[in-house]
């Protein structure tokens, strides 16, 4: 059964933004909205996700400062920090909002600068990022963003034989779909050599396994299935959504080979949609680095554990492909401005279930999945939403 | 054991932070074992995951463990220096990050050589043996 209904949904292009967060996020939330065909006055509540403003731009309690830019007048909104999640999460407050009756039309979305418009420099960058690692048992080691995922991929290479080359085969794949993607920041092509050639930044990862930073906005409109059927945008069903964690410090995961947080995420979601992984057409996964990708669809139960290494190396995840991945380029490609990457891969979901994604339509599109996790794969939401 | 360590593994109440890295500077690891369960974790948490016990005892790790796995990190964050390596390192009982000093592969042996410090912030670092 339908939880809710999607009927708008636009983002900003990603890449780097000179304007402001509040202009960003109005850009994208304006296209939801005008994709729906609500005015501001209809909207009651904004759920808005942004991890990093605090530490880049000096910039906290931003919900109202979006609601206000927007010109939303007196109604409740809250913004939500589950670092590279944040907006996902802030999606499955709305759901369970719109669920309850508390509300009926709702507004989700997310913005975050992350390039050099913050300010700061890849040092100080990577700081920031780093801010998810545990406080006192992993910052003080050294950890960075790309260091928590290389030591999950390290021990998947260990125990299954994963390659750095079968790693690089993602990166190509998800940069052919952002070349596909008019609003993704790499839109060009790249192949295994350039990602095999490019520097380490931990390994196995090197440059052209890691996705980039970037600045943008993302935006949903969401409804009740009752509802669904009174705005311009054609509706999407929401029919699961998972929500888990799992332990930080990494080293106290039960599991340092698979994503535990994602796995449970997904079974709860699933659940609920009443499906298994073989009736998904396609997916949207967090590929924040290119071993994320393959332990991603294993988590989604598309690959069985230690097999997700050769989707890509054998086309089974590029479009046309038996499962496509990421048909959006995906965090590599399209971009990852943090807060707002959980509502763009709904967008994405959103646009492939109509059937509106142009070359990169994903063909006989009728269940797709988005997968998007937070901090030291230590957040997981899995949404799955459905074509009528 | 030095008196110091001595007194802090006697010592009454949890495994706090203060307590875990006064450990790491006299050379101890510190973690602790879950009364109930005897689930061991390498840092302090306030209740067992296992069982949900908040009675716990401190007691001293393993100085020597295996590489679980481990990155070598080119791009680091400010403060950082230029290149070094992290493992997850396998002590008897329990599992901790740490720094490495020279360099290891999974599989390895490592023992707790020396502790590193940025912004006053302790942490293990492990060597082979």
């Amino acid at each position: 059964m339908s939880r809710a209904s999607i009927v708008g949904a636009g983002m900003t292009p990603f890449g780097v933004h000179e304007s402001t967060t509040a202009e960003m996020f109005a850009e994208g939330a304006f296209a939801a909205m005008d994709d729906a065909g609500v005015e501001t006055s209809e909207i009651e509540g904004l759920y808005f996700g942004n991890a990093m403003g605090g530490l880049t731009e000096n910039d906290t309690h931003t919900a109202p400062k979006m609601a206000s830019h927007l010109g939303l007048n007196s109604v409740p909104c809250q913004r939500f920090e589950d670092a590279c999640a944040s907006s996902s999460t802030a999606f499955k407050h709305a759901v369970q909002a719109i669920e309850s009756g508390a509300h009926d039309i709702v507004l989700v979305g997310g913005a975050e600068h992350t390039t050099g418009q913050t300010g700061m420099d890849t040092p100080e960058m990577t700081r920031v990022f780093g801010s998810a690692a545990h406080r006192q048992y992993e910052q003080s080691v050294g950890m960075t963003f790309p260091a928590m995922f290389a030591l999950l991929t390290k021990q998947h290479m260990a125990r299954f034989g994963t390659t750095e080359e079968q790693l690089a085969e993602v990166a190509v794949k998800n940069h052919y779909h952002g070349s596909l993607n008019s609003r993704a920041q790499f839109g060009k092509k790249i192949d295994t050599s350039e990602v095999l050639e490019s520097p380490l930044i931990a390994d196995p990862f090197r440059l052209l396994d890691c996705c980039p930073f970037s600045d943008g906005a993302s935006a949903v409109v969401v409804t009740s299935v009752e509802k669904s059927d009174q705005f311009d945008g054609e509706p999407i069903d929401v029919t699961g959504v998972g929500h888990a964690h799992d332990s930080v410090p990494i080293a106290e995961k039960d599991n340092l080979v698979q994503t535990d947080a994602a796995i449970d995420a997904t079974e709860e979601a699933y659940t609920q949609a009443g499906i298994g992984p073989e009736a998904v057409d396609f997916a949207e996964v967090h590929d924040c680095f290119t071993g994320a990708e393959v332990m991603a669809i294993e988590a989604l139960g598309l690959y069985e554990r230690g097999e997700g290494a050769r989707a890509a190396e054998n086309r089974e995840t590029r479009l046309g492909g038996e499962y496509p991945v990421n048909p959006s380029g995906g965090l590599k490609a399209k971009g990852h401005p943090i807060g707002a990457t959980g509502t763009a891969q709904l967008v994405e979901l959103t646009e492939q279930l109509r059937g509106e994604a142009g070359s990169r339509q994903v063909s006989d599109a009728n269940v797709g999945v988005a997968h998007n996790m937070g901090g030291d794969a230590a957040s997981a939401v899995i949404t799955v939403m459905e074509a009528r | 054991m030095t008196d110091d360590v001595g007194s802090l593994i006697e010592s009454s109440g949890p495994l706090t932070y203060e307590k875990w890295s006064r450990g790491l500077r006299e050379g101890v690891l510190l973690g602790q074992k879950c009364r109930s369960c005897g689930k061991v974790t390498a840092t302090p948490v306030a209740s067992c995951r296992n069982c949900g016990t908040r009675e716990s005892e401190i007691r001293e790790l393993a100085s020597e463990g295996e590489v679980i796995s481990e990155t070598a990190i080119e791009v680091p964050p400010s403060g950082f220096p230029e290149s070094y390596q992290i493992a997850i390192v396998e002590l008897e009982e329990a599992r901790v990050l740490g720094r490495i000093d020279g360099e290891v592969s999974i599989g390895d042996r490592v023992e707790f050589s020396d502790v590193s410090v940025v912004d006053g912030d302790p942490a293990p670092v492990f060597a082979s043996v």
